[in-house]
């Protein structure tokens, strides 16, 4: 049974959400604090899955509470149910939230939230891995990206075109994005997996307010030990992201599937960010590891409990992105696991991964010939492969 | 007139070298002292000619003389002015000048001199240097007396030339005496010369001085105005005829109060009784106002500021001087601000709404849904009942039938429902009354109520402002509030006071917030005091804050002063409050304050609004 704690400093509050949640009491064990002190009480007792807090409370603040469950207990699932409307407040959760909820918030959608939430566990058994997703703050960027949107911002006519152009080239940012506004950070959450769409949503103001914030964006910078590993997957992240779209247009006319297997090839290796991230020593050591034919999942599996798909996947739900791009990334490289039984995103995603890039290299996977074969897109192969060529810039052929 | 242009012309070519410059002024003196005065003409100020010299006569009096004059009139030292004669079309310049006479008076000097005869001559300025020269050279001695001694001088000359000749050595003794009489005189002459010389450097400094004033009077930008013993305006300079709308000599002679200070902006009379200025002509007096208007010669009133200071002569008030500005456009933006300052803090205040509008719409709609999945719930039991009711109607009751029942009962819970039920009711109640609180708080606070002064009652004014900003203190401060229940309704302006409890409430906030940085965990209290004191109604606002040190104790009514970090605060808050209070409501604000323990504010307004004359103004008597 799921564990879900509550946190408000207004007691009625509490009640409400005791009753209508009461339906809910077969399938989660439902506890209630009334201060930040009182909810560390509790988590101290016995730990909890998920924790829900208000924002602004006396003595020990939402923010403040969710720094210090996320030290102390690392793979707790933070959400914030908040009737705070000041941008100060909002950006002060951006860092230790996992989502946010807004009140006046409907018990269908808070019940869904929370639902999506308690199946998490699902997607990552192991605790560790769960832990290191769950501690992440922001997954890193290319230093040039940010660089780039800053000097975007500071424009004063930012124009969104340009805007979503960077954010939709840089997984760490275009993760960030959605993540805001699939989350009901500003006002009602939106389900969107287009990172330029999200980011005109937010708008520059309050992009120029995440800048500043320098939380809600994070650079990798030359000189740390994960620097080449995340240029690395950036660049691959955005020729997958290309060729996926290639490879989807090619196949269909569906203007959504195509957007889907485009962002969804951006995103697809957000794991591996996060492991480069959170354990670049350990992580580089994997990858350079040859062991003969062993898919990088396999290695990822023997050395972590998991492999950075299902990690991927596991922080993209956590932020409450939507299922289409969290199925992908989880499935890229097992399509074979989904129940497509015809072209989707994650065939275009799958393909664009495994035919980008150096043929010899022992981080890819190879294509599920078996996979495509059910799907009835064998012929096809050899004109994606093409595709991809044509695609790559000389430099990586070489 | 042709022929008068012609004698000019020779005349100037006499006189004047055709390439004279600045510097050969002395040069032209020179030339011009050998009696060649037919240039000039001499006449009284009212016009009389006193002598025309050296021309042919009344027709060159009659045309050059009512111009000098007219020219004369206006100048101080000299002036130059271009006519036209009607008759013949020519056209010239006349140069003139007036100078003070041997006998006291003024002359006027003139020389006309046609554009014809100028031609390619040096400038007007040489030519009336020149002139001037000559002038003072001769007026010296009186210019008709000189005129006649010089003639005589010649015919003296003349005389001793002949008698010269003739070896007439008796007679040229009696020249001899004559001449020493002569050299007597002219020695006398000399001595009034520098005499006169002296009264007119004095006569000029005078002059200079007097041009100086009103020089000074004219180009100030504030009205300036000057009232005999009986209010009458006797001096009133540029700006305030501009400003008053009149021309200065419709104002001269009137009682000033009467013409521009007769209402108030509501149209009501202000006696003379009431006026400041007119009190001032009754004793020494000096005060500053600027809550009063004063009349356009339109009829339209404008805000003013306005000093007013009796005239003292040896102890005696002769009269009052008025200095007064306009003022609308300082009010204009005096208006602008507190609306920005107000609209900022309802923007601040608006999140904290939403806020404390969120919490309780959120239990609201989860009470409601409990309520609905309850009610769904209880209607199973009841149709499990209903049917179980029917069958013990008919007989025995099945057992299967009684099991049903109990697993439906368990299934919905009901004791937790039963007792919930109410529960939430009670509380979505609670809720409702609380969002309505809110909501109506926000609708009194944000009073459209404008600049019309009306009866309030403080304690529910303040109580709206301590509900709509309760997101801005509840998470540093509780608040006790201690209101004198029998306070009377104190006339101001509702919308103003409100701002005046927010700044106050959250700068208390705001200061429990700092102190609370040293020790986390703790809450502070803000106390709210109300009180009557004889006509007056006290307000007290006290936090247990930081206290403020004593280096900026004296600032922190200054606009734009903050200790605040850049984004909190404006420094416009307490800058506001003393301005409500005190200029807008004739009120008082002081505070009491001791370090780490906290400041208390303390607000004083009058019943009653009194007459507005600054208690803080220092030439406030």
């Amino acid at each position: 049974m799921q564990r879900i704690l509550f946190v408000d400093d207004e007691p009625k509050l509490l009640s409400g959400l005791r009753r209508m949640l009461h339906a809910m009491r077969g399938q989660w064990h439902m506890d209630f604090a009334g201060s930040g002190a009182e909810a560390l009480t509790r988590l101290l007792e016995q730990p909890f899955d998920i924790v829900v807090t208000d924002m602004r409370m006396p003595f020990m603040d939402g923010s403040e509470l969710l720094r210090l469950i996320r030290e102390r207990f690392p793979s707790t699932i933070r959400m914030v149910l908040s009737g705070q409307c000041d941008r100060h407040a909002v950006l002060k959760a951006v860092g230790p939230a996992h989502q946010f909820l807004t009140k006046p918030c409907n018990s269908e959608t808070l019940k869904e939230s929370l639902n999506r939430a308690s199946q998490l566990r699902d997607r990552l058994g192991a605790a560790w891995p769960r832990e290191v997703v769950s501690c992440v703050e922001a997954v890193p960027s290319l230093p040039d990206s940010l660089a780039d949107l800053s000097t975007e911002l500071a424009e004063p006519d930012s124009g969104n075109d340009q805007i979503g152009r960077i954010i939709g080239n840089d997984p760490g940012m275009a993760v960030r994005v959605l993540q805001l506004v699939n989350s009901g950070f500003y006002g009602s959450p939106q389900r969107t997996s287009d990172p330029p769409g999200a980011a005109s949503l937010l708008g520059a103001e309050r992009l120029r307010e995440l800048i500043d914030s320098s939380e809600a964006f994070v650079a990798t910078t030359p000189g740390q030990p994960h620097w080449i590993g995340v240029a690395d997957v950036v660049e691959h992240s955005r020729a997958v992201s290309e060729a996926a779209e290639s490879i989807a247009a090619s196949e269909s006319d569906d203007p959504h599937l195509i957007a889907e297997a485009r962002w969804g090839g951006l995103l697809h290796d957000v794991g591996a960010l996060v492991l480069l991230q959170q354990v670049p020593e350990r992580y580089a050591a994997v990858l350079m590891t040859r062991t003969g034919s062993q898919c990088i999942c396999d290695r990822e599996q023997a050395e972590f409990d998991a492999d950075h798909a299902a990690m991927g996947a596991y922080l993209l739900a956590l932020w409450g992105l939507p299922d289409s791009v969290v199925r992908i990334t989880a499935l890229h490289h097992a399509p074979a696991e989904s129940d497509d039984c015809n072209f989707t995103a994650l065939t275009a995603v799958h393909a664009a991964d495994c035919l980008t890039g150096d043929p010899e290299d022992h981080r890819k996977c190879t294509l599920d010939f078996e996979y495509i074969e059910r799907i009835g897109k064998s012929d096809r192969i050899a004109a994606w492969t093409e595709l991809c060529r044509t695609l790559q810039p000389e430099g990586i052929l070489a | 007139m042709q022929a008068l242009a012609t004698d000019l012309t020779d005349l100037l070519a006499a006189a004047v070298p055709s390439e004279m410059g600045e510097n050969d002024c002395e040069d032209a003196i020179v030339r011009l002292q050998p009696w060649q005065p037919r240039l000039v003409l001499l006449a009284e100020s009212d016009g009389r000619l006193i002598a025309a010299m050296g021309n042919s006569g009344e027709d060159v009096a009659e045309l050059a003389v009512p111009l000098a004059i007219r020219c004369a009139d206006r100048l101080q030292e000299c002036y130059t002015c271009r006519f036209a004669h009607a008759e013949t079309g020519v056209l010239g310049t006349v140069l003139a000048t007036r100078l003070p006479s041997a006998t006291g008076g003024t002359i006027v000097a003139c020389v006309l001199r046609s554009d014809a005869a100028h031609k390619g001559r040096a400038s007007a300025k040489t030519d009336l240097g020149c002139l001037i020269a000559a002038l003072v050279a001769r007026l010296a001695t009186g210019a008709v007396e000189q005129a006649a001694l010089a003639t005589r001088i010649a015919h003296f000359q003349a005389e001793h030339d002949t008698l010269r000749s003739a070896h007439s050595e008796a007679i040229i003794a009696a020249i001899e005496e004559r001449e020493e009489r002569l050299l007597v005189q002219q020695e006398h002459a000399r001595q009034l010369q520098r005499d006169i010389a002296v009264r007119q450097r004095a006569e000029q400094e005078l002059q200079r001085l007097h041009l100086q004033n009103e020089l000074i009077l004219n180009s100030a930008g504030e009205g300036i105005c000057g009232l005999d013993e009986e209010g009458r305006t006797i001096f009133i300079n540029p700006a305030a005829a501009r400003m008053l709308g009149y021309q200065r000599k419709d104002l001269v002679g009137e009682r000033f109060h009467e013409k521009i200070h007769h209402s108030r902006s509501d149209g009501t009379p202000v006696s003379s009784g009431e006026c400041l200025m007119c009190r001032a002509l009754y004793g020494q007096f000096a005060t500053r106002v600027d809550t009063e208007v004063f009349w356009r010669a339109n009829g339209k009133p404008f805000p003013v500021a306005y000093t007013v200071q009796s005239i003292d002569d040896d102890g005696k008030v002769v009269g009052a001087v008025v200095t007064f500005r306009d003022i609308s456009e300082q009010r204009m933006l005096e208006a602008q601000l507190r609306q920005a300052q107000k609209l900022e803090s309802i923007g601040q205040l608006a999140a904290g709404i939403a806020h404390e509008i969120n919490t309780p719409t959120q239990y609201i709609g989860d009470n409601t849904r409990f309520l609905e999945d309850a009610f769904t719930d209880i209607g199973t039991v009841l149709e499990h009942f209903t049917r179980l009711l029917d069958a013990a109607k008919t007989g025995p009751v099945d057992p299967v039938l009684v099991d049903e029942v109990e697993h439906v009962i368990a299934a919905a819970d009901l004791q937790f429902v039963t007792a919930e039920i109410p529960l939430a009711i009670r509380q979505s109640l609670d809720g409702v009354a609380q969002v309505t609180k809110i909501v109506r708080s926000m609708k009194e606070f944000s009073h459209p109520g404008g600049d019309e002064k009306q009866p309030v009652n403080l304690n529910e004014a303040i109580q709206s402002t301590l509900t709509v900003s309760r997101n801005e203190w509840k998470y540093v401060a509780d608040m006790v509030t201690e209101f004198d229940e029998s306070l009377p309704s104190v006339t101001c302006m509702p919308g103003d006071f409100n701002q005046v409890m927010l700044n106050l409430v959250v700068n208390a906030a705001h200061a429990i917030g700092e102190q609370l940085r040293e020790m986390p965990g703790e809450k502070g209290a803000i106390t709210v005091r109300t009180r009557r004191d004889g006509e007056y109604v006290e307000i007290r606002v006290a936090d247990t804050g930081t206290g403020i040190p004593p280096a900026i104790r004296d600032r922190v009514f200054d606009p734009f002063f903050t200790t605040k970090e850049v984004g909190r605060g404006t420094g416009q808050g307490l800058a506001i409050v003393h301005s409500i209070i005190t200029e807008r409501h004739g009120g008082t604000i002081r505070l009491e304050t001791e370090l780490g323990r906290g400041t208390e504010f303390i607000v004083r307004l009058p019943i009653e609004p009194k007459e507005l004359c600054h208690a803080t103004n220092p030439v406030c008597r």
